[in-house]
């Protein structure tokens, strides 16, 4: 009976976090919900695409950008490459409210307000994207890397022969997590996009379905989620095990 | 093949059927809309009190002293009361559109509310009355 304690005190805690959602699906089903969001809420799917794109492709962009930054902090030695490690640590931890400005005057440089562009490229550049690949890659034996050094200097053909497929459960993960994060982002399109309303992520026009469809979009607007998640599960929980101090 | 196999790739499978899904209203929803719905109906003009305010509404979209105001109601799940809620948009433009076969009038309005939500709403111009029937056409 004691052995069975934590696992009661877990399923507590699992209701508390799938009650909101359980109580969404049920309503979901009454009075018509999906018909009125497929009927009279037509451009909401053209939001769910346009924001599934986003997320995708700032996932993807975020593997490509973190892949090699991640190699270089923990298999390259250079000077100062713990301290710049470190300040990426810092950069880290400061919330999107302390780097929205100087964000906002880096887009208004490169003529980026108002367009997708700099929604994409925020959550594309991540410290914690690079946190995760060189945590990975530090568990990687470096005779692997001498003993393929002695075949071929290519960094190109060192990352796609070697690196990539040792880290491709972290990598998983890290497309899952920035897809996540582009998914639901409010404040950015609100801050980086004030005008152009027709690029906006559902998530940021969710609010204006109505009422008679609005239980029916929001579980709608959870599926692509828990889809990319289910297909990329196994990896993901791979990826976990390789997060370790060293 | 064994189910394992199958289930490994429902997940990708329902996700392409989603995205397909997608697409397709993304580009024919509009004409989904349009071949399903009524392109001409009517609607009656009604006058809500919420507050201590009179507001003529045609559906849920109400006007009163220039201002556009959402009035719906609120139903709890668990109990069976009702609660009126309203929300107020700045109007940025008008068009006053007159039904050519009637003499109604009504006024379609755009317009963002408090957290710069977009909205359209189709309202009363004002003289029309309590219970009095408007023919709306897109």
């Amino acid at each position: 009976m004691i052995r069975k304690i934590p696992v009661v005190i877990a399923v507590a805690i699992l209701s508390v976090f799938i009650a909101p959602i359980l109580y969404v699906v049920v309503r979901s089903f009454e009075g018509g919900q999906y018909y009125e969001l497929v009927i009279n809420n037509y451009s909401y799917f053209k939001y769910a695409l346009r924001t599934i794109g986003y997320s995708a492709l700032s996932g993807f962009l975020s593997v490509v950008i973190a892949l090699p930054v991640g190699y270089l902090f923990a298999k390259v030695r250079f000077k100062f490459r713990n301290i710049i490690f470190y300040i990426y640590i810092l950069v880290m931890l400061l919330p999107f409210q302390a780097t929205q400005l100087s964000g906002y005057l880096l887009f208004k440089r490169i003529n980026a307000i108002d367009s997708p562009v700099s929604l994409i490229l925020t959550m594309s550049f991540s410290p914690l994207a690079v946190f995760l690949i060189r945590q990975c890659l530090m568990s990687l034996p470096d005779d692997i890397i001498d003993a393929y050094s002695l075949e071929s200097k290519s960094v190109f053909r060192l990352l796609k022969t070697i690196v990539i497929p040792y880290a491709m459960p972290m990598l998983s993960t890290l497309f899952m997590l920035t897809f996540c994060a582009t998914y639901s982002i409010v404040e950015q399109a609100y801050i980086y996009m004030p005008k152009n309303i027709e690029a906006y992520p559902l998530s940021a026009v969710l609010g204006s379905v109505r009422e008679e469809g609005y239980f029916a979009g929001c579980v709608i607007y959870l599926l692509p989620v828990l889809l990319v998640y289910l297909v990329l599960e196994k990896n993901m929980l791979k990826g976990m095990e390789y997060y370790r101090w060293s | 093949m064994k189910i394992k196999g199958i289930v490994k790739y429902l997940w990708m499978f329902l996700l392409i059927v989603i995205l397909v899904f997608f697409a397709i209203m993304a580009v024919k929803g509009r004409e989904i809309h349009e071949k399903i719905c009524p392109k001409v109906k009517t609607a009656r003009v009604k006058t809500i009190i919420y507050g201590d305010k009179s507001y003529n509404c045609i559906e849920r979209n109400c006007v009163r002293d220039g201002k556009v105001y959402e009035i719906y109601k609120q139903k709890s799940f668990f109990n069976e009361n009702t609660r009126v809620k309203a929300v107020e948009v700045e109007i940025l433009e008008i068009e006053t559109k007159d039904i050519p076969e009637t003499k109604d009038m009504v006024a379609i309005v755009s317009g963002i509310d408090s957290i710069s939500r977009q909205y359209f709403a189709v309202v009363p111009k004002e003289g029309l009355t309590d219970g009095e029937t408007v023919t709306i056409s897109e």
